[in-house]
């Protein structure tokens, strides 16, 4: 069984990358300086909340509606805003962002919760293959269906195997960009690209030999092997719950993929590089900058929603100032316009504070640093307009060689 | 007329751009606006296409009144512009940059045989189809935005300054490219700070200063007059 502990990180990590991505989309491919995120992400969860908290709507009526307050007030407040440009769209943002936190306790206190917030919100339901809640499990394997359930015992290991294989690959994939990253410096500079990789290799070997100890004391706590535990485990409403979300951020990424192929994406992307030009194309930027504006906070209002329902209690500080500051932190140091650089940057921004907890206060000072540290170095971020492929690139190129045309 | 300009009038804030400019170009000509720096040259050219919103006066294309119309809406109806600075995507190859110019048109064959048109006018571009627009000399990126605006096969090709930073054989070659073009029946608005060239291949040409027009005429006629030769020929 995951420990409690490691497995909200892992969710509140999912949520993390969908906000990355979202956030990605206006400021990394449209190349909007726009900081109003975690409004839309409250706007998302209080407007998802209260409908789930005080009309009893299901929960995934409550968080499609969620997103489309969050998408609805995009559109009318993205209108007047997105005409300005630069940093004084960045203020106009900023000060959106504020006036949403600030609007809560505002609001009619028996919806909104005033300044406290709201409480006892109804979570997500996942359970795993098996329709049965914890509580019940004993009675129901002894039941007539009981067999079904057994059945479900390796089907969940299945699919366990399957998310520790994906979360092998984000990390092999963040090891090998380093390494790639590595290489281009070498070429730069008079240390040559081969040797820096292969010293970056040794290192890492070597690190991983000595520090083995280390890192199975921690696979030990992130994850419990115990027998009486794991038949509960594999139909832990919480584990189904992680399953749930990455099957919503998966389901994300290929629409943001399948986005930014589409002319939309084309257009949106024409802008951030040149919007005279844009313009010179016969494309409406004004419009294409809305819909992309609104398509992106619409995400963040899921995220929102997503959030308010694990963790069961949101407040108007929830997303200050400090959870913009994640966000930003996630889009720049991942990587601007990349899909694997709000990946990473999800992963590393929920990670890092847990790693960091021993040092309390400091941690924002370490914070600070990294993204300073990380801005001379790497100033488009780690992936910045850049993806890992997932086909290697002499196989694509043997494949379109067969298919005639060179994409 | 195609298009003309009627009386117009453009303010930044409180400094004066234009103060009334009213202009005309016939169909199949070549007509060049020339002038000092700061004189409204390229403000003309932007207030036509609708970057900048008049502050008076009105615009007519093909008789039709265009003033403040969005600039998406004018290039779907055939005016396109050049801008100054060539504005290519340098990331891009040339062929995708050429097709991008060509957005609009859905029919793919279409889309083809202006390429293969375009590539038949600027050989250079064609031999260099796969190579990022960055990685083109001024002169041949100067080429490629020409060659994206003539993808949209406007009406009436508005240019700000081609030959804006260009060694001088390479000025000589955008001219002639743009001869080319007029010979082949295109209608052009020329904007040039390099008057003795705009005027040796114009047909007919205004004179702009401090946001006014100083003097019209036909071309021929402006690059004998005492006053232009003074001004911007430096005889």
């Amino acid at each position: 069984m995951i420990n409690p502990y490691y497995e909200q990180i892992l969710i509140l990590t999912v949520i993390n990358i969908i906000l990355a991505l979202s956030l990605n989309l206006i400021m990394g491919y449209n190349g909007l300086f726009s900081i109003a995120h975690h409004g839309f992400m409250a706007i998302g969860a209080y407007g998802s909340a209260v409908l789930a908290l005080s009309f009893g709507a299901p929960l995934w009526l409550a968080a499609l509606v969620g997103m489309a307050v969050a998408a609805v007030i995009a559109l009318l407040i993205g209108f007047p805003v997105l005409r300005l440009r630069g940093d004084y769209l960045a203020i106009a943002t900023l000060a959106l962002g504020e006036i949403v936190r600030k609007l809560w306790p505002v609001l009619p206190e028996q919806y909104f919760g005033g300044a406290i917030g709201l409480k006892d919100i109804p979570q997500f339901q996942a359970r795993i293959w098996a329709n049965v809640p914890v509580s019940q499990l004993d009675q129901a394997l002894s039941g007539p269906q009981g067999w079904m359930i057994r059945l479900n015992g390796p089907m969940n290991l299945i699919s366990l195997v399957i998310t520790f294989v994906l979360l092998l690959i984000l990390v092999g994939m963040g090891l090998w960009g380093i390494s790639r990253w590595l290489y281009r410096l070498g070429e730069r500079t008079r240390l040559g690209g081969r040797p820096l990789v292969i010293a970056y290799w040794v290192v890492l070997g070597v690190g991983l030999l000595v520090y083995y100890r280390g890192l199975l004391g921690f696979a030990e706590r992130m994850f419990w092997f115990d027998r009486a535990l794991s038949r509960q485990a594999f139909a832990s409403d919480q584990w189904a719950l992680f399953l749930l979300f990455v099957a919503v951020l998966f389901l994300f990424t290929w629409v943001v993929m399948n986005y930014l192929n589409s002319l939309y994406g084309r257009a949106v992307k024409a802008i951030r590089e040149d919007e005279v030009a844009a313009a010179m194309l016969g494309l409406n930027t004004f419009r294409y900058k809305l819909i992309n504006f609104t398509f992106a906070s619409m995400w963040a209002g899921l995220a929102g929603s997503l959030f308010a329902h694990y963790q069961l209690s949101i407040s108007p500080e929830d997303f200050n100032i400090f959870k913009l500051v994640d966000l930003l932190l996630m889009v720049v140091l991942g990587g601007m316009g990349s899909i694997t650089g709000s990946y990473l940057g999800g992963i590393i921004v929920s990670w890092m504070p847990e790693v960091l907890r021993f040092l309390a206060e400091w941690r924002l000072v370490v914070y600070a640093l990294t993204l300073v540290v990380l801005m001379i170095f790497m100033p488009q971020g780690i992936y910045g307009y850049r993806e890992i492929r997932l086909i290697p690139t002499w196989l694509r190129r043997r494949l379109s060689r067969q298919g005639g045309e060179v994409a | 007329m195609v298009l003309e300009t009627e009386d117009l009038r453009v303010d930044y804030g409180h400094v004066r751009a234009l103060r009334g400019v009213s202009l005309k170009v016939r169909r199949g000509s070549l007509v060049t606006l020339i002038g000092a720096n700061g004189a409204g040259k390229s403000t003309t050219l932007k207030a036509i296409i609708g970057l900048v919103r008049p502050s008076g006066g009105r615009v007519f294309f093909e008789n039709r009144d265009i003033t403040g119309r969005p600039t998406h809406k004018l290039v779907a109806q055939g005016l396109s512009l050049v801008p100054e600075g060539r504005h290519i995507f340098p990331d891009l190859t040339v062929r995708e940059n050429l097709k991008l110019g060509a957005l609009l048109i859905r029919d793919r064959r279409e889309e083809e045989r202006r390429l293969a048109e375009v590539m038949e006018m600027f050989p250079r571009l064609g031999e260099r189809l796969n190579q990022k627009g960055g990685t083109l000399s001024g002169g041949e990126q100067q080429m490629l935005a020409i060659a994206r605006a003539l993808m949209q096969k406007p009406k009436v090709l508005l240019l700000d300054e081609p030959s804006l930073g260009l060694a001088p054989n390479l000025v000589q070659l955008i001219f002639e490219k743009l001869e080319e073009l007029k010979r082949g029946g295109a209608t052009i608005l020329l904007v040039e700070q390099n008057a003795y060239q705009a005027l040796r291949i114009a047909d007919y040409a205004y004179v702009l200063e401090t946001g006014r027009i100083a003097l019209e005429g036909p071309a021929k006629a402006l690059a004998e007059d005492r006053r232009v030769i003074e001004h911007y020929l430096g005889g």
